[in-house]
């Protein structure tokens, strides 16, 4: 006979260990639950007596514990079952993956067509859809424009040669970096930029200062800030779509991985070396370029503070001010310019995540 | 000594024999193969031209192809309007050479497309993206080639959403989600 359920279902997810005290011996008596029905080695059983374990698909496990109590006050435990998400077709786009919005093509065609991306078209065939996007996250994609598009050409740094290209950790940045070596268009793109006037730095301005640095180069005295754009991603990568912590192996995993993703490079060559206070974690405020004295050089100003109206820069006054004078290049880099300072190994790139 | 009668139905066997062979031969000029779209249609089908694709020349190599039997061979991924256009591009290209392996150390090049096939693939855009499917899933090198090629011209220079109208494909992006698509891919972004 089967027995009629009753309409009071209570969530059991968070089953745990049922203690004397909450039943037997209790000093109020409660809606005893009878023992031989709802302990959890009853439940188990109750399942592994449906079918042997063999025959258990995944399937039958998905779900959540669900309390039922019967009509006679028996309690039971069932799974109730998750509406299983839509599987993506992979075999045809029949009428049934298309409606009013479009259709949805499988990944394979995605696949295929991938082949014949021309680098400068990625961005366009990321954004079709998310099938499109997904194709680009891979290793393949990446390893196949590569291979595609490289040529021998001087000056290549040996981590972007072939035969060191080979890690799937943050390939997309190594590719992206070697194309605008390699890529007649990217490297033409970029020497029409230098032939161009300067970007002006005030273009960093709201950006965060993420690390500083100077050296000496040619007698000059070259300085660097990185600056970070405070960026939230509300599109997951395939490699990165888990909540977990991934481990080690997930993470040399991650095509896409790039610690310089959101970052522009100031560099600031000056004749000679300056003082500058530190403002790392500080957050560009102000930019002054003019000329210097003499007028042969310019002379540039940057401003930081904390970045909240109102809230001090940690060294106490409202901003912290840098003056480099006389200043004889400036140049705002993008972490894909083969002129951007990056390091490449392993060791630094994963201390960096 | 044998009779007149025997002697008669020797030479009507030898008669038949003889029919057989005639057949056969007729048969191994034109072998004709029918093809099965998914939807039940039949196709009688040259078999040098049904063996353009690798998959049913395969098929017809290992399971071995007998010209008293008139099999059937199904094609339960490719419906017949794709088939049709699938055997019509087969029928004009059963001349070509070959095509040559894939070098995956070359980029593609995609201006090279014939004129015939240029107007054959002046099709709609779900054609098209049926015809890549069905000469992948039949291998077809060639027809997967062209009509790649034509999808890669049409996605070139475009925005996403102007590519999106042109195929009529679902946006599954949010809008953050899309910014921020944009925002990764500003490395190609022509300026």
């Amino acid at each position: 006979m089967s027995h009629k359920k009753s309409g009071r279902n209570r969530s059991a997810k968070s089953l745990g260990d049922i203690t004397l005290n909450d039943f037997a011996n209790a000093a109020v008596s409660k809606t005893r639950l009878k023992k031989s029905t709802s302990n959890v080695t009853t439940v188990l059983k109750k399942f592994e007596e449906e079918k042997s374990w063999d025959e258990k698909i995944e399937d039958d496990f998905q779900g959540d514990f669900v309390e039922e109590i019967d009509e006679e006050g028996n309690v039971s435990f069932v799974i109730r079952k998750v509406e299983p998400r839509r599987r993506r077709k992979t075999v045809s786009c029949s009428d049934e993956t298309k409606d009013a919005a479009g259709n949805d093509y499988p990944i394979d065609i995605w696949f295929l067509l991938s082949e014949y991306i021309r680098p400068e078209d990625v961005g366009r065939f990321a954004g079709i859809c998310k099938t499109s996007f997904e194709v680009v996250c891979t290793a393949k994609f990446w390893f196949g424009l590569y291979k595609r598009y490289y040529t021998n050409v001087p000056n290549v740094p040996d981590e972007l040669q072939p035969e060191c290209l080979v890690r799937k950790y943050s390939l997309r940045t190594s590719v992206v970096r070697a194309l605008h070596y390699t890529y007649t268009p990217f490297v033409n793109k970029l020497k029409s930029i230098k032939t161009a006037v300067e970007e002006h730095p005030d273009t960093l301005i709201r950006r965060l200062c993420d690390c500083m640095w100077h050296q000496r180069q040619k007698g000059h005295w070259v300085y660097y800030f990185k600056m970070r754009e405070k960026r939230s991603n509300c599109l997951q990568h395939s490699t990165r779509g888990s909540c977990k912590q991934p481990d080690l192996l997930e993470i040399l995993d991650d095509v896409t991985a790039n610690p310089d993703e959101n970052c522009r490079v100031l560099q600031v060559t000056c004749q000679h070396f300056i003082q500058t206070p530190p403002v790392i974690g500080q957050v560009l405020t102000s930019v002054c370029l003019t000329l210097s004295q003499g007028f042969r050089h310019h002379r540039l100003q940057l401003g930081f503070g904390s970045g909240i109206k109102g809230y001090p820069s940690p060294e106490g006054s409202g901003s912290t001010k840098i003056i480099l004078d006389p200043v004889i290049n400036f140049r705002v880099l993008d972490w894909w310019h083969p002129l951007y300072p990056h390091n490449h190994t392993i060791q630094d790139l994963l201390n960096r995540e | 000594m044998p009779t007149l009668g025997t002697y008669k139905l020797q030479v009507q066997e030898k008669l038949l024999q003889v029919a057989r062979l005639v057949n056969k031969c007729f048969k191994t000029q034109m072998p004709n193969i029918k093809l099965q779209s998914s939807d039940g249609e039949t196709f009688e089908v040259d078999v040098e031209i049904a063996k353009c694709s690798v998959t049913i020349k395969t098929m017809l190599e290992d399971l071995g192809m007998d010209d008293e039997e008139e099999e059937v061979v199904p094609l339960p991924n490719v419906n017949s309007a794709i088939l049709r256009k699938v055997i019509q591009w087969a029928t004009y290209h059963k001349d070509d050479p070959p095509p040559p392996e894939d070098d995956e150390n070359k980029e593609k090049r995609t201006d090279d497309i014939s004129s015939w096939d240029a107007d054959f693939l002046k099709v709609d855009q779900g054609t098209l993206f049926e015809l890549i499917l069905a000469a992948n899933y039949l291998d077809i090198k060639g027809l997967l080639d062209v009509t790649c090629k034509t999808v890669a011209n049409m996605i070139k220079g475009k925005a996403p959403e102007e590519i999106r109208k042109t195929f009529n494909i679902k946006n599954d992006f949010t809008a953050s989600e899309e910014e921020q698509v944009r925002k990764e891919n500003e490395w190609c972004e022509e300026k």
